[in-house]
């Protein structure tokens, strides 16, 4: 386990030094302007000068990057252009906002899931497994912005009151009303992975039921209710957990459209208003996050399903295998 | 008598290509419901986008009031310019199902040689460079890589080394390459199973060149590839509209799905409700096509159907 | 001289050197697939390998036709190494079929097209049409009618599929096949057709076999000759007909008791005790592979691997046993 979490931890942070080359090359070969593209926010040549001389413009290529990764081994992700305020302090709180979305979105949906999933495979052919088939593939068809702008008709014109459809209220404020602020988002945000992961236990859980397993325990004469949820659904949590962990890191990127729709203040807010307004120190410290966060999230799926899976542990003791795929 | 001979001679008549395609249609039976829904949807999405143009107004024109309701006129209102929303919606579906095809085939083109070339050296450096390349871009989120494209050539079109980028050609290259590591992850996997295959050895043996034993490998690892490509058209759909909905991909005044579902959010307020309910529907109910038929494409496969 | 000839050829598989191997300056473990094996089949002969499964059987059949390469030694056919570039007229003349032919033709090609290939592929026939009657002739070769060009390997029985992939070897006009395991898939009415196809394709054709199997009853039938290998190693060489009545070797005996009884009456032999264990390391402490298992195991067995010595005329056995007791032994064998 740990040389296998090692060699994970080497490789993440291999692709992190990638992902940052990667965004200092971009921006250092956008045509025409100098780094971070200030000209246009400092207007006269001497001030943009004096800028270029204190960003360390001046100096060759190399030393540029050099400097540039020796900050960022610091924690030193530079200061916004607009408010000299840190990019890290900057980001702290709308990190925590996107974080604390996806992740409830998570839980609240993986559980609601697993829980259609296995009851549609209880009973094949019953109107459950119906509505798990038909409404699994419907719900992870509808666009998640298009969702939101719905739900805020509904719940901002047809029915004011019932449900807040816009803003952010800081649980220190008002932890009731920070949970109502709660429920449309997660619901939008998480609809299309909650069909994902139904899908998906329902598939599972029907071949472990299908299993040899299941049969031998059957023969032995458990009731039926022990065999669904002790033995096949153990077997069918693999195949879930592994998506669900997936998911994870995809919901953090969705959070951009839903923070958009309901003007919640989190990271992918921060992110585009970073580079609609060219503050591009804050635009590259929120990609760099964003990609260390599905990156972790990516990890820890591997992780859990390390553990879950001996087959696989068995295996990369010695080779080290694919990531798994999941589409 | 002539009752036999005739359809005989028909038969005898029928180009070879019409008798495949009947045994074809025999073997593969009629579509389960969901995929037969599944490809109605897929129909009236593809005549909504290709033929609707043909007939409707100009979508950039002002046709009607703003914000009128469906009517004969305009069967899904007209927009808070007056627009024709039909049009538009027609206009942008056009558009994202071109999108969706384009990035799509980008990706498969780029992806399956360097998912091929993985497999084939599993466990070298060079498939473990070309892993950790993949992981490096799937770790920045589309938006992230528009917002940077958009940052760096902006929203119009823009030449890069004497070649004109329109702005959709832009969100074709960025999608096509945010979607190659799924694509080359698959096509890995899939080539790393087949290289254990006996068949491989023995074209070898058999003194076949690298190239043909490459081709024989490919007829395996190709349908289940497309497979999956054919369902990602329906993320790759759903990709285009947020990029609109986010003012990132192709801009104003060019319709786009996107595009007007964000312009409907500024007036859900005076309840107009057709102007995001009803494009929004279309989206849905497209990506819903696509998702269909690609599952059945993809369980066919995983059937292992021969053919 | 024979027409092929092996000479002292060593295979390793090398484990992938991992970060902590490299860390402790260790090499990666090694695992001896096939250990200094020498053997020589003359023109229109064959040759049985037999031993169980891990042997390194199959090891040595893709060492045969250059689909591995050797650690050391030598293979050549006719001259040539097999190791090294081949001309393509030197590449056709050695050719494989191996244990699963589901596995061993493309699926998604339909029969017809498979044995096209290679024909196409060498310029063997000129245009469509020739390669069409080409496969028809390949087919009636082994014995299957025209209309199975037509069909795709998941309509085709494992029996009729075996001798399509022997088909597809014969369309290079090889000297040599190397069969591997061709009737192992295979149920036992099957097995004697596609035996007595490859008994007679070989009389026909005057091809030479290497034929790796641990059906002891098909090696009996088919070989001339009969190399038993152990762990890599090979154990007791010899004619058939003097190795299979009167075997030297004490996992030679080992394996023709535990052959299936064709009559139930009789009682089966003691069988194979402790399956060999899939991984060993290559440089083990030296000794006889099979002490372990060996009931007549001896002091001296521990300290030198025990070379080939000849038993007999042509008859090799690599056994510190004395000869005279090895003989008493071999009278309590039921043959
Ligand atoms: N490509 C490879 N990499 C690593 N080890 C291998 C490889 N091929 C074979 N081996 C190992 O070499 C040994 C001999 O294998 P081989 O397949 O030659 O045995 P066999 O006698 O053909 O067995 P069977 O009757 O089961 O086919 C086995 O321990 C196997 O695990
Ligand atoms: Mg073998």
């Amino acid at each position: 386990m740990l040389a296998f979490l090692a060699r994970r931890l080497a490789g993440l942070a291999l692709v992190m030094w990638l992902v940052t080359t990667l965004v200092f090359f971009l921006l250092r070969f956008s045509p025409g302007s100098p780094l971070f593209q200030m000209q246009g926010f400092s207007t006269s040549q001497e001030s943009r000068d004096k800028l270029a001389e204190h960003l360390g413009l001046d100096d060759p290529l190399p030393v540029q990057y050099a400097h540039y990764l020796g900050r960022l081994l610091h924690g030193d992700l530079g200061r916004s252009i607009y408010n000299n305020r840190t990019v890290t302090s900057l980001i702290t709180g709308p990190l925590a906002v996107t974080l604390e979305l996806a992740l409830v979105t998570a839980l609240v949906w993986v559980a609601i899931g697993i829980l259609l999933g296995a009851l549609a495979a209880a009973r094949p052919g019953g109107f459950l497994d119906g509505l798990v088939r038909v409404g699994s593939v419907v719900v992870v068809s509808i666009p998640s912005f298009w969702l939101g702008v719905v739900c805020v008709i509904v719940f901002g014109v047809r029915i004011p009151g019932v449900l807040p459809s816009s803003g952010w209220v800081p649980f220190g404020e008002d932890p009731v009303e920070h949970l109502r602020c709660l429920v449309l988002p997660v619901f939008v945000l998480g609809l299309g992975a909650g069909g994902i992961v139904a899908r998906t236990m329902r598939a599972s859980l029907a071949d472990a039921l299908r299993s040899d397993h299941v049969a031998y325990a059957r023969a032995a004469g458990l009731p039926e209710r022990t065999i669904l949820w002790r033995v096949a659904a153990r077997g069918a949590l693999l195949p879930t957990t592994t998506v669900a962990g997936l998911m994870m890191g995809m919901l953090v990127s969705g959070t951009v459209l839903v923070e958009s729709v309901f003007r919640i203040p989190g990271m992918g807010r921060l992110t585009v208003g970073a580079f609609a307004g060219q503050d591009y120190p804050l635009a590259t410290g929120c990609s760099l996050t964003i990609a260390l966060v599905f990156l972790l999230c990516n990890l820890v799926a591997d992780l859990v399903q390390f553990r879950l899976d001996p087959r696989l542990r068995a295996s990369l003791t010695r080779r080290r295998a694919g990531t798994a795929v999941a589409a | 008598m002539t009752s036999v001979t005739v359809p005989d001679r028909i038969s005898g008549a029928t180009p070879a290509w019409r008798s495949r395609l009947r045994s074809w249609a025999r073997k593969t039976g009629r579509p389960a419901p969901l995929t037969a829904a599944g490809i109605a949807l897929l129909v009236g999405f593809t005549v909504l986008a290709l033929v609707v143009p043909l007939f409707a107004p100009d979508p950039r024109a002002t046709t009607g009031l703003p914000l009128e309701s469906p009517s004969a006129g305009h069967f899904m209102g007209t927009d808070h310019l007056g627009r024709d929303l039909l049009a538009r919606t027609a206009a942008g579906a056009r558009l994202s199902l071109a999108v969706g095809f384009f990035s799509v085939l980008l990706g498969l083109v780029l992806a399956v040689p360097l998912g091929m070339v993985a497999a084939y050296r599993a466990g070298s450096w060079l498939d473990d460079a070309v892993m950790r390349v993949l992981e490096t871009v799937q770790a920045l989120p589309v938006f992230v890589f528009a917002m940077f494209v958009i940052g760096l050539t902006g929203t119009g079109s823009s030449s890069v080394a004497g070649i004109t980028l329109s702005m959709s050609t832009k969100v074709v290259l960025l999608l096509g390459i945010s979607f190659l590591p799924y694509f080359a992850r698959v096509a890995r996997a899939q080539t790393l199973a087949e290289v254990h295959e006996d068949y491989v050895g023995a074209l070898r043996v058999l003194g076949l060149p690298r190239r043909r034993v490459l081709g024989e490998v490919l007829v395996n690892v190709l349908p289940p590839v497309l497979a999956q490509g054919f369902l990602w058209i329906a993320i790759a759909i759903f990709a285009e509209s947020a990029l609109g909905f986010l003012a990132l991909g192709v801009q104003p005044p060019t319709p786009t799905l996107g595009g007007i579902l964000a312009d409907s959010g500024n007036y859900v307020l005076v309840d107009a409700w057709w102007y995001s309910v009803l494009p929004g529907l279309v989206l849905v109910l497209a990506v819903t096509g696509f998702n269909l038929v690609g599952d059945a494409l993809n369980d066919r496969i995983d059937r292992g159907g021969s053919q | 001289m024979s027409l092929i000839v092996i000479d002292s050829v060593t295979k390793d598989f090398v484990a992938e050197r991992t970060v902590s191997d490299r860390l402790r300056r260790r090499a990666a473990p090694a695992l001896r697939a096939v250990d200094d094996v020498s053997l020589e089949v003359p023109a229109g002969q064959t040759l049985a390998v037999v031993g169980e499964s891990g042997s390194g059987k199959s090891t040595l059949a893709r060492l045969l036709v250059g689909l591995e390469t050797p650690t050391s030694g030598r293979i050549t056919v006719d001259g040539v190494a097999m190791s090294g570039p081949l001309t393509p007229a030197q590449r056709r003349s050695v050719q494989i079929v191996s244990q699963n032919p589901w596995s061993a033709l493309n699926r998604r090609r339909t029969i017809g097209q498979s044995l096209a290939l290679p024909l196409h592929a060498h310029r063997l026939v000129a245009g469509r049409a020739e390669g069409r009657a080409r496969v028809t002739e390949l087919l009636d070769t082994v014995g299957l009618r025209e209309e199975y060009a037509d069909r795709r390997p998941a309509d085709v029985s494992g029996g009729e599929l075996q001798r399509v992939t022997i088909a597809r070897a014969l369309a290079v006009e090889p000297r040599v096949l190397v069969l591997d395991e061709p009737t192992a898939s295979l149920d036992n009415r099957v097995k004697a057709v596609v035996v007595s196809l490859l008994a007679d394709l070989r009389e026909r054709l005057g091809l030479t076999y290497v034929l790796v199997t641990h059906e002891l009853d098909v090696a009996h039938y088919v070989a001339d000759r009969t190399a038993v290998m152990y762990r890599g190693r090979i154990v007791e060489s010899g004619a058939a007909e003097t190795v299979f009545p009167s075997p030297r070797h004490p996992y030679t005996r080992m394996l023709l008791d535990a052959r299936p009884q064709p009559d139930p009456g009789v009682p089966s032999g003691p069988g194979l005790p402790d399956p060999t264990p899939a991984r060993r390391p290559a440089a083990g402490p030296g000794g006889c592979a099979f002490r372990g298992r060996c009931p007549h195991a001896m002091a001296a067995c521990d300290e030198a691997v025990p070379p080939l010595a000849t038993v007999a005329p042509g008859h090799h056995s690599a056994c510190l046993l004395p000869a005279g007791e090895d003989a008493a032994l071999a009278s309590r064998v039921p043959s």
